[in-house]
């Protein structure tokens, strides 16, 4: 232990750390530990004085007590296992060959002091070695600067480098009266005095016995905390890390808790030493506060238990909640999952959703779906540049589905459009794209576009979304409203503003399930009515609420693509057979050019495509296709990999959808995916359209 | 138009300032040229007050103009005008290029008062809360522990913050930590 920690421990709170303690110094005030030990009644069996000359009155202070003093030795090695049972002492300036064994249960250590510069250095100041007393000060010509360039921080006493009483005192003294000149008042009065003090100066030991060799130096620890010993720094200089900064960091010096003030500056001097250069040229790393540890929940502040993180809720989430949803994360929204029924599994939770919705009707809280208003005299060339599509021809009260790409080419987002009236469209992004989109748009108006006539407003909030899917859709919303929802008044890709059970809603004729379904937007503290009335008024159908695992389901079903599936940001439209969404008259959007690069355009990307299972399982997730060959590392060759997989509750069989080298040009061929667990899983190229074809069922 | 209904449903709290939801308000965004007469009238036609300057808020009887960034105002109203009130807005910039979209149910909207008030909202914000730093008629937009929000100060001394809508608990249960008694650090006492 520290010399000062065990005399603290035993004057302060009256704990001795052990019977006998052997001390270790390479200055004088190790020996006030020893005094104070011996004069509370306990052993000192030795002090071992690294200096030559060994130190000053307190020493023979010490020999007066009749204290064995050992001068110009160290410590060869410590013994003991779980605790100290003795030291083997050498000399100092050897090899480490043992003089002597002393026994003994505690050892205090000493290797001087160094000024706390925290402060100083964390507001900016710069120090400055002082080799006469080893450490690194505060620079009083590179003081801490404000605006002005004038320095705002003063050292005093220890903290300036001075270390006696007697020093500490004037130093203290001048500092305050240049603060109180500073301050514009004429300072008064004189500096307390302090009797000189007859110590000797430290020596500087870096490493004991100077001559260690490999094994005593690896058995050298300088940062007790971390374990990192001398052998440590030297490997860190040998490999490289010649930087403190990168030293540091390679050996974890100095990043404990006690952050480096026990080890810093003796890490620093091995350093200093292995790299054959004098200490200051080393430099050392900033110091800064926290000075003293402190708890973690401190740096958590409120954030814990209710308020550890925002968790976003749609305005329907209180039923979901109340009809035990099972939620899963989907960026900050907490979003159904599934809802299952009694013990049902999830698994079976789910089949039934898609069943009863394919078969009847079912509800999804849509809400967290993206919605972003764009409007002006540029709006449809604004729509043109962000989408592949061409949307300026959108006419009002119709909705395109569309597809948005980095300037990179690769896909990033897509959704639904709508045109609301000449110079306005709403946008819907996908629930994680919301924020990520609007944030694009506004970046492309407000650095490169800046004089296009377009505003844009993030309206997700604003509104409740409702899917209301099936083929008992339009039954269901026909007894709600009064309005013509007729397919024949509202087709395929329409929506128009309605009232449902009092309630104003724009309708959105759109489908991602593959049925006859309808998206109502209402104000959001609307939502639960709405949800309400169409829950009451579907019990005839037997309607049910499903979640987002439904959703996936019976989107692949219908090979429609889910981004974060389908695409890695690695995928372009075209590696999707998107290319009926990929306008050819439009002379440019964002992604065109970037899609237009050789590589973008080699036919052996690896395209999408429908994977049927030969024995109608489900292929893992992500699993890929092995071809002929070997890789340069010795790897099987492969040329798939799965994008979604699930079992498929309406065809009774897995599905799955992939990206295939030149997957469209062979289909009907057969691959092979291993399995993690030995095996393999083969599945035959097939389009990826599983269900519905023809799309009967979303344009009934 | 149904009665509108809160996030909170009129959550309260009482610890050494007072958080309650406020009564439902309707909202709207205006987005133009800030500097023009056309949307200064506009602003006036929806609301009978004039253009906020730079993080400044204007107040009317039931209504308020806030300055939100250099192209936008969020201009308050009683929840029933917000047709009309967006109406006049059309009229006044019928033409012009702009962009007025009803937010009304986008948001959570808190009062935080009493004389804790500066204390909680600077245990949660970035902002200088001291009295003579933030005075009453400034909107400041910035970030409340771990999500977006915007205040301001009315004439009476009371805190107006808002939210989204979807982080409604969420910023309920912070500015609720921050009240509990027990809690004051007493730095504008």
């Amino acid at each position: 232990m520290l010399a000062s920690a065990i005399r603290d421990y035993a004057v302060d709170y009256g704990v001795s750390a052990g019977d006998r303690t052997v001390i270790v110094t390479n200055n004088d005030d190790a020996y006030r530990t020893a005094l104070t030990l011996k004069r509370l009644g306990l052993v000192i069996p030795a002090i071992l004085d690294a200096r030559h000359a060994g130190g000053g009155a307190l020493a023979d202070e010490a020999r007066s007590l009749g204290i064995r003093v050992e001068t110009g030795k160290g410590i060869a090695k410590v013994k003991g296992g779980k605790h100290v049972t003795g030291v083997a002492i050498c000399a100092q300036a050897g090899e480490g060959a043992v003089l002597d064994e002393i026994a003994c249960d505690a050892v205090a250590m000493s290797g001087g002091w160094s000024p706390v510069v925290h402060l100083w250095s964390h507001c900016g100041g710069k120090l400055i070695w002082d080799d006469a007393q080893a450490h690194f000060r505060p620079d009083p010509d590179n003081p801490p600067r404000g605006a002005d360039g004038a320095g705002f921080v003063l050292a005093s006493g220890s903290a300036n480098g001075a270390s006696d009483l007697a020093s500490v005192l004037a130093d203290a003294h001048a500092a305050g009266q240049a603060a109180a000149r500073a301050m514009g008042f004429e300072p008064q009065g004189s500096a307390p005095t302090a009797s000189q003090s007859n110590e000797a100066m430290m020596e500087p030991v870096w490493l004991m016995p100077q001559g260690a060799a490999i094994d005593l130096r690896m058995k050298a620890w300088l940062d007790f905390q971390n374990d990192v010993k001398v052998a440590d720094v030297q490997l860190a200089a040998r490999e490289g890390f010649e930087s403190v900064e990168h030293a540091k960091r390679y050996t974890t010096l100095g990043m404990a808790t006690d952050q480096g003030k026990l080890s810093n500056i003796n890490g620093l001097a091995i350093l200093s030493d292995a790299l054959g250069q004098p200490i200051p040229q080393t430099g050392t790393t900033t110091f800064r506060p926290p000075y003293t540890p402190i708890s973690l929940s401190v740096i958590a502040g409120e954030a814990t238990g209710e308020n550890f993180q925002p968790i976003r809720k749609t305005p329907l989430h209180g039923w979901h909640e109340a009809h035990g949803a099972d939620f899963e994360p989907v960026g900050h929204w907490r979003r159904p999952y599934c809802f299952p029924r009694g013990e049902e599994t999830r698994r079976d939770a789910v089949h039934r959703e898609i069943r009863q919705t394919r078969a009847s009707l079912g509800l999804i809280d849509a809400s967290t779906l993206g919605k972003i208003v764009v409007k002006g005299p540029d709006a449809g060339r604004f729509m043109d540049m962000l989408y592949t599509n061409m949307m300026s021809t959108l006419k009002p009260g119709r909705c395109r589905y569309g597809l948005m790409c980095s300037e990179n080419g690769f896909l990033m987002d897509d959704g639904v459009v709508a045109r609301l009236d000449e110079q306005t469209f709403l946008c819907h992004t996908t629930t994680g794209g919301a924020e990520r989109i609007h944030a694009h748009m506004e970046d492309w108006l407000q650095c490169d576009w800046w004089d296009w006539q377009v505003y844009t407003a993030n309206v997700t909030e604003q509104y409740a979304q409702v899917g209301v899917a099936g083929p008992n859709a339009r039954k269901v919303l026909e007894k709600l409203t009064d309005d013509d929802i007729s397919a024949d008044t509202l087709t395929f890709m329409g929506w128009t503003e309605i009232t449902v059970a009092g309630i104003p809603a724009r309708v959105f004729r759109i489908s991602f399930a593959g049925e006859l379904s309808f998206e109502l937007a209402v104000p959001a503290g609307q939502g639960r009515a709405l949800w309400d009335v169409l829950i009451e008024a579907g019990a005839d159908y037997d309607v049910m609420p499903y979640g987002t695992e439904a959703m996936h389901v019976m989107r692949a079903e219908k090979g429609f693509i889910m981004i974060g599936d389908e695409t890695d940001g690695t995928v372009i439209p075209q590696d999707l057979g998107l290319d009926w969404a990929i306008s050819k008259k439009k002379d440019d959007y964002l992604g065109k050019r970037a899609q237009a690069r050789s590589h973008m355009t080699d036919p052996n990307r690896w395209k999408l495509v429908g994977l049927e299972t030969l024995d109608g399982a489900v292929l893992p997730d992500g699993a890929y296709a092995t071809a002929p060959g070997h890789n340069a590392n010795g790897q099987r060759n492969v040329q798939s990999r799965v994008t979604s997989t699930y079992f498929s509750p309406t065809l009774g069989r897995g599905i799955a959808m992939g990206l295939v080298h030149r997957g469209p040009d062979r289909m009907g061929e057969v691959l092979e995916f291993p399995r993690v667990d030995g095996g393999i899983v083969k599945a035959r190229i097939v389009d990826a359209v599983f269900f519905d074809k023809q799309g009967e069922k979303m344009n009934a | 138009m149904p009665d509108p209904v809160t996030p909170l449903d009129g959550a309260r709290y009482e610890g050494f300032a007072t958080i309650a939801e406020a009564e439902p308000a309707g909202m709207i965004t205006l987005r133009g040229d800030l500097g023009s007469d056309a949307v200064a009238q506009a602003v006036h036609a929806a609301t009978g007050l004039e253009m906020p300057s730079l993080r400044q808020a204007r107040f009317g009887a039931g209504t308020a103009a806030l300055w939100m960034a250099p192209d936008e105002v969020l201009l308050i109203c009683p929840h029933t005008e917000v047709g009309e009130r967006l109406a006049a807005i059309e009229t006044a910039l019928a033409g012009q290029y702009f962009l007025a979209a009803d937010v009304s149910d986008a948001r959570c909207h808190l009062h935080v008062s009493g004389p804790g008030a500066r204390e909680v909202l600077a245990k949660l914000c970035p902002v200088d809360l001291a009295p003579d730093a933030f005075t009453p008629g400034m909107v400041r937009r910035t970030r409340m522990a771990q999500i977006a929000a915007a205040f301001w100060l009315d004439a009476g001394g009371t805190f107006h913050v808002i939210c989204f809508r979807s982080v409604a608990d969420y910023a309920f249960g912070v500015l609720k930590t921050a009240a509990r008694p027990g809690g004051e650090v007493g730095l504008y006492a």
